[in-house]
């Protein structure tokens, strides 16, 4: 009986598993404890890390809150949404609809990269960074090793994108007990299904994206029936609506290239997501927008019932995905025994007011809708490192698999929501006299024309025998294995010939590639963190300070009092703080001088993107 | 059973499913399972109780799946068995695919044919569907009724096809006897609602506009 077996016994420190939520805007980490899931949260600091990664000329990336608050210092180096680019290919970015302050190029295999410093990197490296922050801040919340991980993504994540996110750990040098699908997470979080057969909804409405999952939970086993989503829709469309109204209120007194004014669009949509989240609780709330150097100070007073009146169509979406999987499970809403809620933008009260209303029961809001998913992964690397055999989960493939046959169809070999693992034989032929080799197309998707589908990969098999047409008997199997990784062999029978097969990669990395980055340095990235914190962290405090030196005289003449004040303290602190070696007190001055410093930066970030503007127009010119 | 299932090679405790013993865990080496019916431990039959073969899914998954058992190919395969021998049984009419094809009845390529009765009705429901296809002119409602109508109409006739194949399997045929190639223009039929009835699915979900919601944008 083969339990995960970890390697305790060769190491000073003890190791630990965790579940990580490596999410699209943040990332975070749990641990199994004693009884139940625990979010990881190293003193003084706050348990979601920002999945942002910023890339310096010199040096290691910086990852999370230090590398968000390069965001609008260093645009062009300091990278977000890397979930969105993984396994995906520039096309797939919609970068007209959806512009990036950072250079996306795209590499041979027609995937996206990005170009920091004239250096390319793959979005698993940069994953594998944020991947490594997670790990350094697992470390001090616990004082262990990290030996493992289960990782989770979304249900609507396609082959290539798993396989990306595997890359990733390997990269950062993580093993990666189990890919788990985010809403199957969810439902393990709140530990549903220990008494009697259930069938649960899990709504996860985030950021960016949305996901619904009809789950079965019998006797401890957990099953997807179905799964539906959106990888267009999210909490940030909420905000974008209430920036619509302010561009429809400022049309008359603004001119038009002001909307896309960088400066604009980020105060746009902060104050935006600033009034959505204050019409969670109140009944009335301020839209504000104040920008002196563009001559805006805009306040709209929104009522909750106009915020909902603005995002009702977004939530009607959601609803339609429910209908789609109630429709694949062939489940109705009365069906339905359980509703979880997950994600930032379920705490929107129209959302939870029309999934209620649509299941007909009141949804689980106990847990922090943005730990839910976290603390259900932290349950599974439980699991599977034997801690309990009283859940078994049971997933299903997202997508039909396929390969193309003659004229471009495609022949399905592993339908939709097929529960995994599974496998799947199919016997092919050859089409032309004494044809010696067959190319196999290998996609994923519904359509029924292999050019609409998304292309895994190809390979051919060679070396068979000279024969008449279709008298070869090819053998092709395929088989998803329980993390829904795909392998794909053919095999040509008549004769008994063994015959050769070549699959090339097209979203996966090759493993030379993982090796390159290995050796690159990113396995050692994590030694001697300590020290190299101090470091790093004692000269990002002189940077710091020699910015906030620079700007003293806006300091003084911008700021209110008490900001001033709260600066002058902090920077007293800071300069105390790099005379010693001890992280905690360094890193808290150096904690305290960036929050103290905020008020500062904004009003000089207004100036720095203003002067960006003022180039690029130039440029255009 | 199908085969005679023997010990446990490992505690000696009697089996009842070649993939596993249950009563101390070990996943048991074997080239070929059995039969879906021999997978779970169930005789040849048609008349099969869903709660039961649920159970037994649950039970064998919990010892052959890869979380549990390590992910070995071994245990990749043991779950993939179940999963698929799950899949067939639970289908009404793959599992009287199964049975045809134990019982040596004639495949979908030798006995292409429907029921001589069925074809008239085929004829219909092609003419109303094409109708409701071309007539882009009425309102969406009245589509979708026409729709549901037909739906219903072709859910209960397979609905009745399935009980009649039932019927001829209970008790199950003698092997090579005459009456398989009747079972399977049946199942023909049956085969032939199903796709009619996915076809309509998808009609419907494409007019409520759902037909897109399916598929991440690439």
């Amino acid at each position: 009986m083969g339990y995960i077996e970890l390697d305790v016994v060769n190491n000073d420190a003890p190791r630990v598993v965790i579940g990580i939520d490596l999410g699209t805007t943040n990332s975070l980490a749990a641990i199994w404890e004693d009884t139940g899931p625990r979010v990881l949260t190293p003193d003084g600091m706050s348990a979601s890390i920002p999945s942002v990664v910023h890339v310096p000329a010199e040096g290691n990336p910086v990852v999370g809150t230090d590398a968000k608050a390069q965001a609008m210092v260093d645009p062009e180096h300091t990278v977000f949404s890397v979930k969105r680019m993984m396994g995906r290919g520039v096309e797939d970015l919609d970068l007209a609809n959806n512009p990036l302050p950072y250079k996306v190029l795209e590499d041979d295999r027609k995937l996206a990269m990005v170009e920091l410093h004239g250096k390319r990197m793959t979005p698993q490296e940069l994953s594998a960074w944020i991947l490594v922050g997670v790990l350094e801040h697992a470390r001090k919340a616990t004082g262990s090793e990290v030996a493992a991980a289960v990782i989770t993504v979304p249900a609507y994540f396609d082959d290539a994108q798993r396989q990306a996110t595997r890359d990733a750990a390997r990269i950062a040098g993580l093993e990666v007990l189990r890919i788990v699908n985010e809403p199957t997470a969810a439902s393990l979080a709140y530990g549903l299904g220990r008494t009697d057969a259930q069938t649960v909804a899990v709504f996860d409405l985030g950021g960016g994206t949305f996901d619904v999952s009809l789950l079965s939970i019998e006797e401890g086993v957990f099953q997807v029936l179905a799964t539906n989503g959106d990888t267009r829709l999210g909490g940030d469309d909420f905000d974008q609506a209430l920036v619509q109204l302010a561009r429809e209120d400022l049309a008359n007194d603004v001119s038009p290239e002001l909307f896309n004014d960088p400066a604009f669009l980020q105060a746009a949509r902060l104050s935006a997501e600033k009034c959505k989240q204050a019409l969670s609780s109140d009944p009335e709330a301020e839209l504000h927008l104040a920008l002196p150097d563009l001559n805006i100070n805009y306040r709209r007073r929104i009522t909750r019932p106009e915020f909902e009146a603005l995002i009702e169509p977004l939530v009607q979406r959601t609803l339609q995905s429910c209908r789609r999987a109630l429709s694949d499970a062939e489940l109705t809403t009365d069906q339905i025994d359980e509703v979880v809620l997950v994600g930032g933008s379920t705490r929107v009260p129209l959302v939870r007011a029309q999934v209620e209303a649509f299941f007909g029961r009141a949804p689980h809001t106990a847990l922090n809708p943005d730990h839910v998913v976290a603390l259900g992964a932290a349950v599974q690397a439980h699991v599977l490192t034997g801690g309990t055999r009283d859940v078994l989960l049971m997933d299903v493939t997202p997508l039909s698999l396929g390969i193309e046959t003659m004229g471009g169809a495609v022949s399905k070999m592993i339908e939709r929501n097929s529960t995994i693992p599974c496998s799947h034989k199919e016997g092919f032929s050859t089409y032309a006299e004494g044809q010696t080799g067959i190319d196999f197309h290998v996609i994923q998707g519904e359509r029924e024309l292999a050019a609409d589908c998304r292309s895994l990969g190809r390979f051919s098999l060679k070396d068979i025998p000279p024969m008449p047409a279709g008298m070869a008997r090819v053998g092709v199997r395929f088989a998803l294995d329980a993390d829904g990784v795909l392998t794909v062999s053919a095999k040509e029978e008549s004769t008994g010939a063994s015959a050769s097969i070549e699959i090339a990669p097209m979203h996966g990395l090759t493993d030379n590639e993982v090796e390159t980055m290995l050796d690159a340095g990113f396995a050692n990235a994590q030694e001697d963190f300590d020290n190299r914190r101090v470091v790093d962290l004692q000269t990002e405090i002189g940077t710091m300070l020699t910015a906030i030196d620079r700007s003293n005289e806006a300091a003084q003449t911008g700021l209110d009092r008490e900001s001033l004040l709260d600066l002058t303290e902090a920077v007293e602190a800071a300069k105390k703080a790099q005379t010693t070696h001890d992280l905690p007190q360094i890193q808290s001055a150096r904690d305290r001088l960036e929050q103290a410093s905020l008020p500062l930066a904004t009003i000089l970030m207004d100036g720095v993107v203003k002067g960006a503007i003022t180039g690029k127009r130039v440029d255009e010119l | 059973m199908d085969t005679g299932l023997h010990s446990c090679p490992h505690c000696d405790a009697e089996l009842w499913s070649p993939l596993a013993c249950e009563e101390c865990g070990a996943l048991l080496e074997s080239s070929d399972h059995g039969t879906p019916f021999v997978v779970f431990g169930l005789e040849r039959a048609w008349d099969i109780d869903r709660k039961d073969l649920r159970r037994r899914l649950l039970r064998l998954q919990r010892l052959v799946h890869p979380d549990h058992a390590g992910a070995t190919d071994q245990a990749q395969e043991a779950a993939a068995t179940l999963n698929h021998a799950h899949e067939v049984l639970a289908d009404p009419s793959l599992r009287a695919n199964l049975l045809l094809r134990l019982l040596g009845g004639p495949d979908e390529s030798t006995e292409r044919k429907m029921p001589q009765d069925f074809l008239m009705e085929v004829l219909e429901w092609n003419e109303t569907l094409d109708e409701i296809t071309e007539d882009q002119g009425s309102e969406p409602a009245s589509r979708e009724a026409r729709l549901i109508h037909l739906q219903d109409e072709l859910l209960q006739r397979r609905e009745d096809l399935l009980v009649e194949v039932g019927a001829a399997l209970m008790p199950l045929p003698e092997p090579k006897s005459e009456s398989l190639a009747l079972l399977r223009r049946r199942l023909n039929a049956a085969r032939y609602l199903a796709r009619t009835l996915w076809r309509i699915r998808e009609m419907r979900l494409t007019e409520q506009g759902l037909s897109g919601a399916t598929k991440p944008p690439l």
